[in-house]
């Protein structure tokens, strides 16, 4: 099955359908849905996010085909940027499949025309929601996550003109204060995803709830990192070979989730991230990749090396 | 027209790629008909419209540029230290860095884009090999030479002092009559030898 997917043909509609004789979707919105002055007021901004590496720059946030909350932010990042050369791919927490995922993908994709892929090495634009893919990203690739809580501190300040004073200042004494506590308390830091990072030694960030296993693949990364939160309104980046630090303390390090030993049932890969279901109604419980596409490579790559075992006996 | 927005997005991915590594050219494409000015007014239709402000410094080209920039972008045209993108048509700005709006402590982001849009080549300066930049978007940690000759050296120790009280600062754009631009972000750590 080939990965990268062209542009189908519009289907043939009975002439009762009510869009029988409508232009496409390309023809009847501007190429990638939004207005060219609203595309040089992201594209502006997200210059400067790229110059001030974690910096929250606000702007004004579209109306979009989806609901607040469903990816707006991703999306209208990955409209002002997409153009026909590129290939797009969208996961949701790894997967290609999943609903957001799709939806977002055919939207672009009758909007602009650009092809779709499920595999990462080909992608020039990724669009995620929670997760970095596994296989490692290439300088020409931008990497745009969709963000519900861009704000690293609303976790101890909800007032939003007290955290960009405290941003301003560097002062992150509550935040650090809060990670204590949760060790005081629990002898672990709580925060499982959304872990804030310190991003070129100045200004803290949310990475979006990605698990703690992709926070350490921020750091040094080869692809441009770009963050949007549609509902909030606020743009930020981390430009490749950057530092990205997770908060943490002398004596008690930044971990990285466990799996004690449990490898893909799928694929039999132990070095990826991997979602725990319920495979019955016994409760039997399974391991597997959370990056749908990687876990498929995976597995056609080790059906390879069998096929050519077999072959070799 | 389709053709124009085409050609906005594949240079706004180039300037995208010039912002983020720091130092490196990229090459812009340039709309006909526009000779000297075809560079910076490409720069010019990819990010200004009548929501911004700019302010066009120099000399030569500057008047021409003002008025192109104006009528194809309808951007509105503010004093040097109101302006949010400074075109500056020289080597140098010759102390307009140092008045540029560099943002404030709670908006950083507000500070003011240079555009310098000079033929360096003719220059013939070798100055830029006693620079090293370094930070976000450079790979080597020991720093990496700018990739644009010509650039006169006082010019980055303006910028050095600007984008001294970082997060607050400018950030530059380099562009030559050619296409080739090359980006340098308030981040990017600048050292003259």
């Amino acid at each position: 099955m080939p990965l990268t997917t062209a542009m189908p043909t519009q289907p043939n509609l009975p002439s009762t359908h009510w869009r029988a004789g409508m232009p496409s979707a390309r023809k009847r919105y501007s190429y990638a849905f939004l207005d060219e002055g609203a595309k040089r007021e992201i594209r502006r901004k997200l210059l400067k996010a790229v110059a001030i590496p974690g910096c929250q720059v606000s702007f004004g946030s579209r109306e979009m085909p989806i609901a607040r909350g469903w990816g707006t932010g991703g999306l209208q990042l990955t409209l002002s940027l997409i153009g026909p050369d590129d290939v797009l791919k969208v996961i949701d927490q790894g997967s290609d499949d999943s609903v957001n995922a799709v939806n977002i993908k055919k939207f672009v994709r009758n909007v602009t025309g650009v092809p779709l892929t499920t595999d990462t090495r080909v992608a020039t634009l990724i669009q995620t929601r929670h997760r970095i893919p596994e296989e490692p990203l290439h300088a020409n690739q931008l990497l745009v996550f969709q963000v519900p809580i861009p704000e690293p501190l609303r976790l101890v300040e909800p007032s939003e003109r007290k955290t960009r004073r405290m941003h301003a200042e560097a002062d992150y004494s509550r935040m650090w204060l809060y990670l204590y506590e949760d060790i005081v308390r629990f002898n672990e830091i709580t925060v499982g995803a959304r872990y804030p990072v310190m991003v070129n030694g100045r200004h803290l960030m949310d990475p979006s709830p990605i698990p703690r296993w992709d926070v350490a693949r921020l750091n040094q990364s080869e692809a441009l990192l770009l963050f949007c939160a549609g509902r909030e309104k606020r743009i930020y980046a981390i430009p490749a070979h950057t530092d990205v630090e997770p908060l943490s303390f002398e004596d008690f390090a930044f971990r990285v989730e466990n799996f004690h030993g449990h490898c893909c049932s799928r694929c039999g890969c132990a070095g990826s991230f991997l979602d725990e279901v319920i495979v019955d109604e016994s409760g039997r419980r399974t391991f597997i990749c959370s990056d749908t596409a990687y876990c498929e490579k995976m597995r056609r790559r080790g059906a390879a090396a069998d096929a050519a075992q077999e072959e070799n006996r | 027209m389709d053709e124009g927005m085409h050609r906005n997005q594949k240079n706004y991915r180039r300037l995208l790629d010039a912002m983020s590594c720091p130092g490196r050219i990229v090459r812009l494409e340039i709309p006909d008909g526009h000779a000297s000015i075809g560079a910076a007014l490409a720069v010019g239709q990819c990010l200004l419209d009548s929501e911004v402000s700019v302010c066009v410094i120099g000399n030569g080209d500057a008047p021409a540029l003002q008025s192109t920039l104006a009528a194809v972008t309808h951007v509105r045209t503010a004093p040097l230290a109101k302006a949010d993108f400074i075109f500056i048509c020289a080597g140098q700005s010759l102390g307009g860095a140092r008045l540029a709006w560099r943002g404030r402590s709670e908006a950083p982001e507000e500070g003011a884009t240079l555009v310098y849009c000079h033929d360096f080549v003719r220059t013939g300066s070798s100055d830029h090999l006693r620079i090293r930049l370094s930070g976000p978007g450079i790979a080597r940690q020991e720093g990496i030479v700018p990739e644009m000759s010509g650039i006169p050296l006082e010019e980055f120790r303006e910028l050095l002092a600007v984008n001294a009280d970082y997060p607050l600062g400018v950030d530059v754009f380099f562009v030559r009559p050619n296409g080739e631009v090359m980006g340098l972000a308030r981040a990017t750590r600048i050292q003259v030898r």
